[in-house]
């Protein structure tokens, strides 16, 4: 979200000092030559500029990172060691472990050939890491990078600061059927930054499925700032299913920039389960004619999680259709936050847009925070949204007890029942099949945790 | 014919012709002189005859204003205000000792509000008959010129005056509950208006009283260049009910002017405040030129338990809307509720809605909202409900729809939720579109024209919140919808 206004004269916080003081310390080991650099030091100053999010911007309404984020975390050093520990290993992959695909593993934020494995999409994508192709000062990388530029604090952070990512290109008309895997895996445990930047460029008539998991050392506190950068070309079509288990004392920024040509089709399903603070941003511009994307998630939150899930659909042209599914369960202690916004230009007459997201709150001291917003240029449009905040019903409880159910299990099935409905999109059944047996794992924690 | 030129003929249609308040009254006034200084406000409270601690408070409110900033959040456009190009004040210059009954009136102001269709005399002498059914308090420019049917009211017990004559009478009264709903430094018009407001209604339903008749106050701006900053104070003390109506409108004139309102209700246990306004002031010409700025805070208190409160609002004129009447439900089981009907054509700007505050148990809200747009208008819902940790049990229903006449005009939702509390059940549904093909060919084909089916259509589209206002206003209401839209089907 790119309105951002800067904050007058407030007196920068020790974080707001700390990242550019950072930045000069470790700037000249950064990848990249004299171009990459001149972009890194203008986003560096731009972010000097704005400061960090707090109360007055609006797009951060219900996360000020001024009060949030009291220092910065400097870069992970490249681990040693080639092989993961066996739980690492377990825990990184998440649930997709066991279906086939290909593999780029991201420890502390460096990729590891030695852990990766691209071999089943081989030779039919074009597929190098964002740090080679800083140092060759890919044309592509180059240009994505000036074109993606914001004023968003959070990018800047990343444009200065990043070190690796996955660069993927998917030629017109390549379907790729074997899903890739960006893993990322905190590994250190110490308080550090890992900063990645993905580009994926998937050509006309072409296919991708992307699963993105983020995983770290249990209470370990740090810091990890991640934009995937998405081109889908005319009639493409990119899949991501993005699940967030970083440590529960962790910052996770996690932002998708999605831009969709003509009749192009993305489907964004995120899972929110981990992190301290967490920012789940989703931009996507429908920019072709009839493009169509559906962005959906789920977070489940307890203790003192804060996470906050921030989504622009930005209808473009005209015929575009989009949907927003959204489901929050927010337990103890936790805030959960959805800021989903439609807008529609003035030229992008007949879009469809919907928008969904409800909230179950299941302690006395939770909170959530929805801001379900719509801005209509056009007159020939179909749009609607709907929002809803509410504990478990008491009715369907009762329900279900009454068939001899126990409690515990009857909340379960009904907390997985309100969740399924945003998974409806995950058409793959064995995809669908891991995400439900996540939520089944922390519903499972929950009730083991107040039994 | 192309969408271009089809809206050009839209907007072009909208001809100023059809804002028929748009005359000037021509009436010796009294003002203060151009600008803001502490000197002004001075010079207001004096002629107001004010207390002591009423100066004291608008001079701390005045110095509290320098240090604040106007607010951009909206979604608004407009060239910035100056404040010292402006006159606080400005009065129909007294005969004497001011009007003590009609009698002593100017007539050329009589006149005025016949034109408006506010017919004071006439309903004095209705006051012969039985049951008269409306009391009417007259404001032009910074002050009130005749209120109508005090001696029925005061027989109730019921208090309806001009807020500067409260002052005088019921000093204590004001005094206790005068910006206590809406405090000196809520924000930055509230804050302009703690310091230069001049007149408004003062209302107090004492306990256990059904205020007999409707009560109503109708503003009107007059003079060129000033703003009008009224306050309106209602009370309606244990078990009363009181039902109020506001109207206002304005002469057409080139250049803007500001209304910046304030309006503080204060609802005690069991008691029930009605408050319907229809906002008619003058939008601007074709081209976005002139109209007013209508810049207003409104909040009722529900104090007590069991207490209630109810908006109903049709907006048609100001160039430029903000305005967001909300309601913080303190007492357990108090209700607040808000319909609302937007309408913006020509150059028009609205970006209004409503807060409802849930504080005490078992509290209840509902709103209602449809905007409408044409033209080259935009309109905006802007609505905040929220439930804090004690609020338990607390329900809210949010509807806002949206209709779209033309392609040049832009309508937008931004609704906050925030629950802190579980048991807190809010629903909100929001949808956008336009007048669907449909539903005008049945309309024409059963032989009405196209501006009448609109009409009808939009009407419909309107029920939920006419059917909310008292029997006169809905009349009025639905004609307003009517008129306000012609021109905008081509």
């Amino acid at each position: 979200m790119t309105h951002l206004t800067t904050q007058g004269n407030i007196k920068k916080t020790a974080a707001e000092k700390a990242f550019p003081a950072l930045y000069d310390k470790i700037a000249p080991g950064l990848p990249g030559g004299k171009a990459v650099r001149r972009l890194r030091n203008k986003a560096m100053e731009d972010f000097k500029a704005s400061g960090l999010p707090g109360r007055g911007v609006e797009a951060w309404k219900y996360t000020n990172l001024r009060q949030l984020l009291t220092d910065s975390y400097p870069p992970a050093v490249p681990a040693g060691g080639g092989v993961l520990m066996n739980t690492d290993e377990a825990a990184s992959h998440g649930a997709f472990s066991t279906l086939e695909r290909a593999t780029m593993v991201f420890v502390d934020g460096h990729y590891r050939p030695e852990l990766s494995d691209i071999s089943a999409i081989g030779d039919k994508a074009r597929i190098m890491t964002l740090a080679q192709a800083l140092e060759t000062e890919d044309t592509r990388a180059l240009d994505t990078l000036v074109s993606a530029a914001d004023a968003d604090p959070l990018i800047n952070l990343t444009l200065a600061m990043m070190r690796d990512g996955a660069m993927v290109s998917i030629p017109d008309g390549v379907r790729i059927k074997t899903p890739l895997h960006f893993v990322h895996i905190n590994r250190t445990g110490a308080s550090c930054a890992n900063t990645t930047r993905h580009i994926v460029h998937v050509g006309k008539g072409a296919a991708l499925k992307i699963f993105q998991t983020h995983a770290g050392s249990e209470n370990a506190t740090y810091f990890t700032n991640t934009l995937f950068i998405a081109q889908i070309g005319n009639e493409g079509q990119l899949t991501r299913v993005k699940v967030q288990g970083d440590s529960l004392s962790a910052f996770h920024f996690g932002h998708l920039r999605a831009e969709l040509g003509e009749k192009a089709k993305l489907r964004d399903f995120t899972l929110n389960l981990g992190g301290h603070v967490v920012r789940s941003e989703v931009d996507v511009a429908l920019a072709g004619n009839a493009a169509d994307a559906h962005v959906s998630g789920a977070y489940l939150l307890s203790g003192k999680q804060h996470c906050d899930t921030s989504i622009m659909m930005d209808h473009q042209r005209p015929g575009g259709t989009s949907q927003q599914q959204f489901r929050g369960v927010v337990d103890d202690g936790a805030q959960g936050i959805f800021q989903g916004k439609v807008r529609v230009a003035p030229d992008a007459q007949k879009s469809d847009g919907r928008q969904m997201v409800r909230a179950l709150l299941l302690s006395e001291r939770a909170s959530h925070f929805a801001k379900p917003e719509l801005e209509i240029f056009a007159d020939d449009v179909q749009c609607a949204h709907g929002a809803t905040a509410g504990e478990l019903d008491d009715e369907a409880l009762f329900f279900l007890r009454a068939r001899g159910i126990p409690e515990p299990r009857a909340k379960a099935l009904l907390i997985t029942g309100f969740i399924g409905e945003a998974l409806d999109d995950i058409t793959d059944l064995d995809i669908r099949d891991r995400l439900e047996e996540l939520t089944q794992n922390w519903l499972d924690r929950r009730s083991g945790e107040t039994s | 014919m192309t969408a271009k030129t089809k809206t050009a003929e839209q907007v072009a249609g909208i001809g100023v012709e059809q804002y028929k308040y748009g005359f000037v009254t021509d009436i010796e006034t009294e003002k203060a002189p151009r600008g803001l200084n502490e000197d002004t406000i001075r010079f207001i409270s004096a002629k107001k005859n004010e207390p002591e601690w009423m100066l004291e408070w608008r001079l701390d409110a005045y110095r509290r204003w320098l240090t604040l900033e106007e607010p951009t959040w909206a979604k608004v456009h407009y060239p910035r205000i100056d404040f010292q190009d402006l006159y606080y004040y400005s009065a129909p210059k007294k005969k004497g000792d001011g009007p003590q009954s009609l009698d002593d009136v100017d007539p050329e102001l009589l006149d005025t509000y016949k034109k408006l269709g506010i017919p004071l005399r006439e309903q004095e002498i209705l006051a012969g008959v039985e049951n008269p059914t409306m009391a009417v308090d007259a404001v032009f420019d910074s002050v009130s010129v005749v209120t109508t049917f005090k001696e029925n009211l005061s027989r109730a017990g019921v208090i309806f005056c001009p807020i500067s004559e409260a002052l005088q009478s019921h000093p204590e009264l004001v005094r206790k509950y005068l910006g206590t709903v809406v405090p000196v430094t809520d924000n930055f018009y509230a804050t302009l208006n703690a310091a230069v407001f001049s007149d408004g209604s003062f209302v107090y339903i004492p306990e256990g009283v059904h205020c007999p008749m409707e009560l109503s106050t109708y503003f009107r701006i007059n003079e060129q260049n000033t703003g009008q900053f009224e306050r309106t104070l209602i009370i309606a003390d244990k078990g009363a009910y009181v039902s109020y109506l506001e109207g206002c409108t304005a002469p057409q004139r080139d250049e803007n002017q500001l209304h910046a309102a304030v309006v503080e209700l204060i609802v005690h246990d069991d008691a029930e405040i009605k408050y319907s306004t229809v906002q008619n002031w003058y939008p601007g010409d074709k081209d976005g030129k002139g109209g007013i700025y209508n810049f207003v805070t409104k909040r009722a208190d529900c104090r007590g338990r069991n207490s209630k409160v109810s908006w109903t609002q049709v907006e048609t004129g100001s160039a430029i809307t903000w305005k967001y009447p909300s309601c913080v439900l303190r007492g357990d089981n108090s209700q607040g509720e808000f319909y609302s009907i937007a309408i913006s054509n020509g150059h028009q700007q609205v970006d209004s809605g409503t807060k409802m505050i849930h504080l005490g148990k078992n509290t209840k809200s509902r709103i209602i909202s449809k905007g409408i747009s044409a033209g080259v208008s935009s309109s905006t819902y802007r609505g905040l409900v929220s439930a804090h940790r004690k609020a338990s049990g607390a329900r809210n229903y949010t509807q806002c729809d949206s209709l779209l006449i033309g392609d040049k005009c832009s309508a937008h939702t931004v609704p906050y939720m925030e629950t802190r509390n579980m048991s807190a059940t809010f629903e909100h549904e929001a949808t956008t579109s336009k007048i669907s093909d449909d539903q005008l060919f049945y309309c024409r084909q059963r032989g009405l024209n196209e501006e009448e089916a609109v009409a009808l259509i939009v009407n419909g589209f309107c029920k939920d919140v006419l059917q909310h206002l008292p029997m006169e206003f809905a009349v009025e209401a639905q004609k307003l919808v009517g008129i306000s839209l012609e021109g905008s089907v081509g």
